[in-house]
């Protein structure tokens, strides 16, 4: 047992230093400074305690990895029904998917949303009444992953089920299952701007040709699972006579269409790790063959569509300016990335034709971020430093 | 009918003997035997297939990748047919005889009968003084856990009705080897327990299985019952009403407070306004900025600015004039 929490750690470790090389996203960066848009509080106020550490981002990274990579002890909890063999094939359907390798090493909510996920579908498929998470504990739990990412909506048929398996009464069910959402709906009015945000986030694929959008869809399911659990997690899904699970795949797959980011594919893999374990219990899939299978059809998968490596053009930038004792507001001209916010120890101003005087005549540093911005700088003011492209300091 | 659980690991040399006595002390007792053996190196499981076919009372379930006695009991009884469910040690240490007096305590009216080594008659035996005083101290620990308190929590000889087995079935976590314990820890209140007079003996063959490992794991389903006690359903159903009324009190105000937005739409393209041109002016990012109240010739705003370094929020005051004019508390 020991052996395989320390193998683990030392696969979060990995996960950790692979999303690190891919470097820091913007919406990593929002996260990491818990700006309140679009999701609710419970994780970003997490992932930004220790802000003003220098290892801040590298120790979140590790953190949620941890997380994710050690939940697939839910897995291992759910198959004990099974032959050991099979228990531990489903287990490493949760490690070896490609949505989590690309995913697991980032300070994304996707995968903690994933991590949900697979506590709903653990809670729901165990056996009538055996689950040790009842009425209050699903309710709490749910509670949580609603205050932590609105997409954990999407998990609603598989915690409606999951307490009615666990056999409260009705109005009890109703209760744990519905004041969550209610305080959901109470917390979005409060806070009108993570609605408007949310909505930008979900549908700002809308403009996209209904055949790439088709494309990009299927894409993600094939990461999801690496390929190989995809299809065959989703053939358990289809043939497992269970509405919950079918219900849930419908509303993920349905907001993948809408709002297809390849992010979204450990969305999936909760669903298809459930999918799995209906079909290891009907015998229908040998482990003996499908753990190798899942291994190369995972390497082929990422062979294709392989993680990215990261320029943070905004750390290299402000390290400069830093190592230059250059201090004093900074203004941006052109679009950038919450990264820029992370990295930077000034106060960062957005250019604009609107911006005030004052603002514009107090900055010291004034970066570029678009094709050219020789309209929008005075030259008699500002001048560009040499070892920098993009950025220009007061003359 | 009663069922009786023989959960083995190694105890080939000891299981034919105890099966035929079995066999004798419950002639007349419409009963099941089953073994439940965790693939035992020693081939008990194949003896005891053997023993079946002499004894067709008697059932085997080899368990292939899975270890423990708990476990082992609760797969036992699981698979078990009777309404009366009992279990015993296979090493010969718990004597057969006591099992028709823990029928009749069921009989009497008993839940849950237990074979106890520390009740007026009962013995531990030839125990050295060192596992005397383990007991003792896991006893009294073990009392702190359980439900119904008893003179020994920890032993491994004892007989239930299948009904109350069933109705705490999904709250027992199989693991280790005090499974009496678990049960002791989850029965309901009212539960009816006698306790018979158990005298311990010296196993027949092989050896003790009661090592560091063993100690271990009680002292982790101690502290794991503990938990469950302490975070238990109610205690839980309590946070959450707690947490879901911190929330309302809190979130409702300001809902209550940007209400205009919901129910006017001139005030609405107001504040958009507002937004767009304050945030452009003063170069922030409409990230940065969250929404406090509305009044119909006012807007009140926070903004922070997000950085790694500590960056104190202001409150800012935007009018619904034409030039949407902004005043700050520094």
């Amino acid at each position: 047992m020991i052996i395989a929490i320390g193998s683990l750690e030392l696969l979060a470790l990995l996960l950790a230093l692979l999303g690190m090389w891919m470097g820091l996203h913007t919406d990593e960066a929002k996260y990491l400074l818990s700006i309140p848009y679009p999701h609710p509080p419970a994780i970003r106020w997490v992932l930004s305690l220790g802000l003003s550490l220098p290892f801040h981002e590298f120790l979140m990274r590790f953190v949620l990895a941890s997380v994710i990579v050690q939940s697939s002890w839910l897995l291992w909890d759910l198959g004990a029904v099974l032959p050991r063999e099979r228990q531990t094939a489903l287990m490493l359907t949760w490690l070896l998917s490609t949505a989590l390798i690309l995913q697991g090493g980032t300070v994304m909510l996707a995968p903690m949303t994933a991590v949900f996920g697979l506590v709903f579908t653990c809670i729901a498929l165990h056996p009538k009444g055996t689950s040790h998470c009842r009425g209050p504990c699903i309710g709490l739990l749910w509670i949580l992953s609603l205050f932590s990412t609105y997409q954990c909506l999407l998990f609603a048929p598989l915690v409606w089920s999951s307490l009615k398996n666990n056999r409260p009464g009705m109005r009890e069910s109703l209760a744990y299952f519905c004041i969550p959402i209610m305080l959901l709906v109470l917390y979005s009015l409060a806070h009108p701007l993570s609605i408007v945000s949310m909505m930008k986030v979900s549908t700002q694929d809308a403009p996209i040709a209904l055949a790439l959008r088709f494309h990009s869809w299927m894409t993600i399911i094939v990461i999801a699972g690496g390929g190989l659990t995809s299809v065959i997690g989703l053939w358990g899904i289809l043939t497992g006579g269970r509405r919950d699970l079918l219900l849930t795949l419908l509303l993920i797959i349905a907001f993948i269409f809408l709002s297809s980011q390849q992010y979204y594919a450990i969305l999936l893999l909760p669903l298809l790790a459930g999918g799995l374990f209906l079909l290891f219990c009907r015998r229908k899939v040998s482990p003996s063959i499908f753990i190798p299978l899942q291994i190369v059809a995972s390497i082929l998968v990422l062979t294709l569509w392989p993680p990215m490596h990261g320029e943070n053009v905004a750390r290299e930038t402000l390290d400069f300016l830093q190592s230059h004792n250059i201090v004093g507001t900074i203004v941006i001209d052109g679009p950038y990335g919450h990264e820029w916010q992370y990295e930077s120890r000034q106060p960062i101003r957005t250019f604009s034709d609107g911006l005030r005087t004052k603002i514009e005549e107090d900055a010291s540093v004034f970066i570029c971020t678009k094709k050219s911005c020789e309209d929008d700088i005075d030259a008699d003011q500002w001048k560009p430093l040499s070892d920098m492209p993009g950025a220009w300091i007061r003359k | 009918m009663l069922s009786l659980v023989l959960p083995t690991f190694n105890e080939a040399e000891n299981i034919t003997t105890l099966i035929e006595v079995l066999e004798g002390v419950l002639q007349g007792t419409e009963h099941e035997i089953i073994v439940v053996d965790d693939d035992s190196p020693d081939g008990t499981w194949q003896i005891a297939q053997r023993l079946a076919a002499r004894f067709p009372r008697l059932r085997v379930l080899r368990r292939t990748g899975k270890r423990g006695l708990s476990s082992a009991v609760t797969e036992g009884f699981d698979a078990a047919r009777g309404n009366i469910l009992a279990v015993m040690d296979a090493d010969g240490q718990h004597d057969a005889d006591l099992l028709i007096r823990l029928l009749k305590a069921i009989n009497d009216g008993a839940d849950l009968a237990i074979g106890s080594r520390y009740v007026t008659g009962g013995s531990v035996g030839e125990w050295v003084r060192d596992r005397r005083m383990i007991s003792r101290m896991g006893t009294l620990v073990a009392n702190r856990v359980s439900r119904v308190i008893v003179t020994d929590p920890l032993g491994g000889f004892f007989m239930l009705r299948a009904s109350l087995y069933r109705s705490i079935r999904h709250h027992l976590r199989p693991r280790g080897f005090k499974i009496l314990l678990e049960l002791l820890a989850n029965v309901p209140p009212g539960t009816r327990v006698q306790e018979i007079p158990l005298i311990f003996r010296m196993r027949l063959h092989g050896r003790s299985k009661l090592s560091l490992k063993v100690q271990w794991q009680f002292m982790t389903q101690v502290l794991r019952l503990i938990a469950a006690r302490i975070v238990g359903p109610t205690s839980l159903g309590t946070v959450f009403t707690i947490i879901s009324c911190v929330i309302f009190v809190t979130m409702l105000p300001q809902a209550w407070a940007l209400r205009l937005l919901y129910t006017d739409s001139a005030i609405r393209s107001q504040v958009q306004s507002a937004l767009t041109t304050v945030s452009k002016r003063e170069g922030w990012r409409l990230s940065d900025v969250t929404l406090l109240s509305i009044s119909p010739d006012h807007l009140q705003i926070e903004y922070r600015e997000h950085l790694r370094s500590p960056q104190p929020s202001k409150r800012c005051s935007v009018s619904f004039t034409p030039q949407f004019p902004l005043t700050c508390d520094e």
